[in-house]
């Protein structure tokens, strides 16, 4: 087990350094961030002498080399819009991003679960075919609309929920629902999908000859071997989900790293987008070694060498 | 059996705790503001954004500021301003003040804080300043301010962004530690917390020399859409926004305790013509060349109509000079100007116009900036002209036309005079930066003799009148056209009492509360 | 009942010509539209502005979805904005199937170095959130009017989208490649251009061509994001993305402005992933 963590976590350097690579090349040849470090009366001359305290001036190729080797320190540099480390200011917002994207997993586990086992255990039913019916209509679903929808019903109209920001713990049901429900219209066909399967098994067949009561052998032997599928699209899923959860962040005003890479690419604050997206790029590796790890405990069949 | 009473004990003990919580924030008098940015950085030199002063003015105070009703220039954290000679100014300074963090107020703070400001040409507001040649103490509460000219616009330059005095021996640690920039000035509030790009917190200063606010806690929080900001002012999240949209005037006076104000920004809506290729424009010549061409494109312009596109949220107006600055005239100032398509029509073939296309840029910076761009889009193709608009969000705007100085023909931006003072609005104006319209020719040298002689021009009358002047030469010669003054309307809780200044800063050091 | 729904199910044929009729309408909305459109989509009128939909009070049959802020007519807004969709949604996905497919077909069929290459770029690639790369692009390009800006929307989305083609690519390669014929192929020294076009791309196109159906309804939601976000496609040039941006301001006051571009981009994605499932469903029902 633990040669297999190791030789997976040293596969993730390669693309990290793609990454910068990337983004340098990206980001660089666009233009000069100085748009927010000079005042709008500011001549010629002014923008010349902040380009050069910023090294600006400096060689494309002597500017990447830098950048690299501080990155390898974890210094990715100091934002121009907030003059201060660039990392931190990813990482003091990496939080609120943590909470909506847990909260919406719940969100989309909490319907997808009951969902994905009844339309499967019912399947063809009225149930199911109203299911299909939803979860269509979901997939085609941009989900900053649908936020704007539920904004619109439940904190314009109802009152019931804060329509923004992250003040009041109830803030987050509403960004969490949206993102929650673009997950959960996959995740409840993929459970149906594979729950149909699992149920026509030989060893759940067995336990149903066995005379185990119906809900037994579904939640304990059939929901668990196709929970695998549902972890597997969760980590197929979450670099999607962290880029819906951009514009998600951008409409509720959830002050996440989402929104901040939304300001920094607007900017062109390219410190904080390098780390930002470092950042995100390394969760998102980091969830699929855990979906990977998953597997034998979800299936110990599944063995590592 | 114990155990199933610890239970409920815990819950009312943690509903207790919740309660009084919450009492306690009540009698903490709280404000919140929803604005649509907070600041990228607190210290008040490196930041100019217009929402960002807001912030720091809470905070610092200046020697010199604009009184809250009159907008008129008045001595601040000093107590006089005196002339001493023509680039001499002596100002004394109050003796009751004590900065946040409990330093004294005196000399040396001030001279710190300028002194930072003009050693460092990274800060953005540096620029601003470097009409100071020395700034001295002449005695524990007095300095002295040497200027590089005479200043006729001291007054005005003194309460320029980055003005709020700050704490020198705080300033002088921080320097040293370095990490996170914590302000520390002598506002009517006390710096809290922030978080980036969500809130700014911050308490009031129960020491303040124009003596307490009644706000116990003044919040900042960005919500950078207008509809949310509307939201949380109707369920009483926040109790103040600003840039209301006209189509929500009506749900907020119809709900119950909340109301819209109007008010008057500093901001005006000017359209650069081009003249002449200038650096970033190497070989351009086009139709607005013409002066006839460019008569005729402001003939084409119905500010009526375009009054109402903002739903009236502007004064038509022919100038940049707009009331209280010095220099405003009746002829420029709340005038439609002249509404002609036929002559437009007629100026355009007289000067032989054949549909060569105009370049128009412009971005959506502003309240309903990008329906502006639209209707006179449409205006200008009614009497012929071949319009190619460009609407670009507002960085790219800033940085691929604004910064570059590369617009061509036709652009169109807000521009804001915070000063007060005429000497920005054609400081820009001056030879070797007209790089926004290539202004050539006799009236623009005549422009160029009277920008300079009233940059040193201390009798305000004759000041005054070369302003007028120069307003007329723009008036003759087009290198811009001026749509509006733009008006706002902010959303206000009435529990609060408060009306927006002149100067547009939600400074709330004199605001009073009614619960 | 419980017989017709398990037959539809099985079939799919219903589902899928429901998602045929609906690309096909989008389509012709898209060809059509200056024909269709009852009025000029950029024409104002400062008189007629934000109008309800006609079965409201105070609407008009002229304009039977009601007009915008500026008095334009939203239905004939909304058919003009299709042809966008449709553009930026199908080109994108040919650009982004184009270089994955290449890039994918290569690394699967060569193995090796070039494999090892290539499976860390799309490595580097899968782990950057699509919207993220696409928005990190148009940046640093600054967003474009006009056929430009068509252009780039294209381009952005297809870089950020081939890495899902790649992979796809890349593993079907790999498994056609030790079919029997394709290593008689080889063995009888035809050149690898030659049994890639010939031999491999057939047996591996199933899968890449139902990928790319719903990829389509991918492209155009991420068009309608970055246009939301005021990065995509620029005015005056209308799209469902813009409208929905515009109507955004307006959800309380005037609900039409931000429902319709929300329905119409629902509609059409759904038509694109139900042709996608039928397709998936037909060509696995011939392969086996």
């Amino acid at each position: 087990m633990l040669p297999y963590i190791l030789r997976r976590v040293l596969q993730m350097i390669p693309p990290l350094i793609g990454l910068t690579v990337i983004l340098f090349v990206l980001l660089r040849i666009g233009g000069e961030p100085v748009a927010h470090l000079v005042r709008p009366e500011a001549s010629p001359e002014e923008i010349a002498l902040v380009r050069a305290a910023y090294g600006f001036d400096r060689p494309l190729v002597e500017q990447y080399v830098r950048q690299v080797s501080r990155i390898i320190v974890g210094d990715f540099g100091t934002s121009v819009r907030f003059r201060s480390p660039a990392l931190p200011l990813v990482l003091e917002r990496l939080p609120a991003t943590l909470e909506l994207t847990a909260a919406a997993l719940l969100v989309a586990l909490l319907v997808a679960l009951p969902v994905g086992v009844l339309a499967a255990v019912y399947r063809n039913s009225w149930f199911d075919f109203i299911v299909t019916i939803t979860t269509t209509v979901g997939r085609g679903m941009p989900n900053f609309w649908l936020g704007l929808m539920l904004m619109l019903v439940f904190a314009v109209q109802l009152r019931w929920l804060p329509a923004s920001g992250r003040d009041e713990p109830l803030a987050v049901v509403l960004p969490a629902v949206t993102i929650g429900v673009s997950i959960a219209t996959v995740l409840v066909r993929v459970l149906r999908t594979a729950m149909v399967e699992a149920l026509g098994h030989d060893f759940v067949r067995t336990a149903r000859a066995k005379g185990l009561r119906t809900w037994t052998v579904v939640t304990k032997h059939a929901l668990r071997t196709s929970l695998i599928s549902v972890v597997t699209v969760i980590g197929l899923q979450t670099a999607w989900i962290i880029g819906g959860s951009v514009v998600v962040e951008e409409v509720f005003a959830w002050p996440g790293s989402g929104r901040l890479m939304l300001t920094a690419v607007l900017a062109r604050d390219l410190s904080v987008v390098m780390a930002g997206v470092f950042v995100f790029a390394l969760f998102v590796m980091v969830i699929n070694l855990l979906v990977d790890l998953s597997y034998s405990w979800l299936d110990p069949r599944i063995q590592y060498a | 059996m114990i155990r199933k009473r610890i239970v409920p004990c815990i819950l009312v003990m943690a509903a207790a705790i919740l309660l009084s919580s919450a009492a306690a924030q009540t009698e903490g008098r709280s404000v919140v503001l929803g604005v649509s940015e907070i600041p990228t950085s607190l210290d008040p030199p490196t930041d100019w954004n217009i929402p960002s002063t807001w912030v720091h003015m809470n905070v610092f105070d200046c020697l010199v500021w604009r009184d809250r009703a009159t907008a008129d220039f008045v001595p601040w954290l000093a107590s006089s301003v005196e002339s001493v000679d023509d680039t001499t100014w002596r100002l004394e300074l109050r003796e009751d003040v004590v900065f946040h963090n409990g330093e004294p107020f005196d000399a040396s703070a001030v001279v710190w804080t300028f002194q930072r400001i003009l050693d460092d040409p990274t800060m953005i507001t540096h620029p601003q300043w470097t009409w100071i040649a020395e700034i001295r103490e002449l005695g524990s509460h007095v300095v002295e301010i040497v200027t590089t000219g005479p200043e006729p616009a001291f007054m005005s330059k003194i309460s320029g962004t980055g003005c709020g005095v700050q704490a020198p021996e705080h300033g002088r640690r921080m320097a040293a530690e370095g990490g996170a920039y914590v302000p520390v000035g002598t506002g009517p509030f006390e710096f809290v917390e922030w978080e980036r790009e969500n809130f700014v917190r911050l308490r009031g200063n129960a020491n303040y020399f124009l003596g307490a606010p009644e706000i116990g806690e003044l919040v900042f929080r960005a919500i950078p859409e207008a509809s949310t900001r509307v939201a949380n002012l109707l369920t009483g999240a926040v109790d103040l926004i600003v840039s209301v949209p006209a189509q929500d005037w009506d749900r907020i006076r119809a709900n119950d305790g909340t109301t819209v104000v109007e008010y008057v920004t500093t901001r005006t809506m000017r359209l650069p013509l081009r003249i002449s290729a200038t650096a970033n424009t190497p070989g351009w010549s086009g139709p607005t060349q013409d002066l006839r061409v460019r008569q005729a494109i402001n003939l084409a312009i119905d500010r009526e109509t375009i009054i109402d596109v903002i739903d009236g949220m502007g004064i038509p107006t022919l100038s940049r000079v707009t009331p209280p600055t010095l220099g405003w005239d009746e002829a420029f100032f709340d005038q439609v100007g002249e509404y002609d398509p036929e002559r437009a029509r007629a100026l355009l073939a007289e000067a032989g116009y054949a549909g060569e296309p105009l370049r128009f840029t412009t971005s959506t910076a502003n309240y309903k900036q990008r329906e502006v761009a639209e209707v006179l889009a449409a205006m200008w193709e009614a009497v012929g002209l071949n319009i190619q608009m460009e609407i670009l969000d507002p960085t790219t705007y800033r940085e691929q036309v604004y910064f570059p100085a590369a617009n061509e023909e036709i652009d169109m931006d807000a521009w804001g005079n915070s000063f007060f003072d005429p000497w920005i609005v054609f400081d820009a104006d001056r030879e070797g930066r007209r790089e926004y319209n290539g202004w050539t020719g006799p009236l623009a040298d005549e422009a160029d003799r009277l920008i300079n002689a009233a940059a040193a021009e201390m009798d305000p009358e004759a000041r005054r009148a070369m302003y007028v002047e120069l307003q007329e030469l723009h008036a003759a010669d087009l290198p811009y056209l001026y749509l509006y003054l733009m008006k706002g309307m902010m959303g206000i809780n009435e529990r609060l009492q408060w009306s927006m200044p002149t100067d547009e800063f939600l400074w709330l050091g004199d605001a009073t509360l009614t619960d | 009942m419980r017989e017709f729904l398990r037959s539809t199910r099985r079939s799919m044929t219903s589902s899928g010509l429901l998602g045929l009729a609906i690309v096909l309408t989008v389509v012709v909305c898209a060809v059509l539209a200056p024909t269709i459109a009852p009025h000029d989509p950029a024409q104002h009128n400062l008189r007629m502005r934000v109008l309800p939909p006609m079965w409201l009070d105070g609407g008009t049959a002229a304009f039977p979805l009601g007009t915008d802020q500026l008095g334009r007519d939203v239905l004939s807004r909304l058919v003009h904005s299709a042809r966008v969709s449709v553009i930026v949604g199908t080109l994108g996905t040919v650009v982004a199937l184009g270089i994955g497919l290449v890039l994918g077909t290569v690394a699967g069929y060569f193995g090796g170095a070039v494999d090892a290459v290539i499976s860390r770029v799309l490595d580097t690639f899968m782990a950057i959130p699509f919207i993220i790369l696409a928005l990190a692009v148009i940046a640093v390009v600054g967003p474009q009017r006009g056929a430009s800006g068509v252009v780039l929307l294209v381009v952005v989305l297809g870089v950020s989208g081939w890495a899902d083609f790649a992979r796809v690519a890349r593993g079907e390669t790999m498994a056609a490649r030790t079919l029997l014929f394709v290593e008689s192929a080889r063995a009888l020294g035809q050149r690898a251009g030659v049994i890639l076009i010939r031999h491999i791309l057939p047996n591996i196109a199933a899968p890449i061509i139902v990928l790319g159906a719903l990829q389509v309804g991918t492209v155009i939601i991420a068009e309608a994001s970055l246009s939301f976000l005021g990065l995509g496609i620029q005015p005056p040039a209308v799209t469902w993305g813009t409208m929905l941006a515009d109507g955004r301001g307006y959800v309380a006051t005037a609900w039409w402005l931000a429902t319709f571009p929300g329905v119409a981009i629902t509609l059409t994605v759904v038509g694109s992933v139900l042709l996608g499932d039928w397709l998936r469903d037909a060509l696995d029902a011939r392969s086996r």
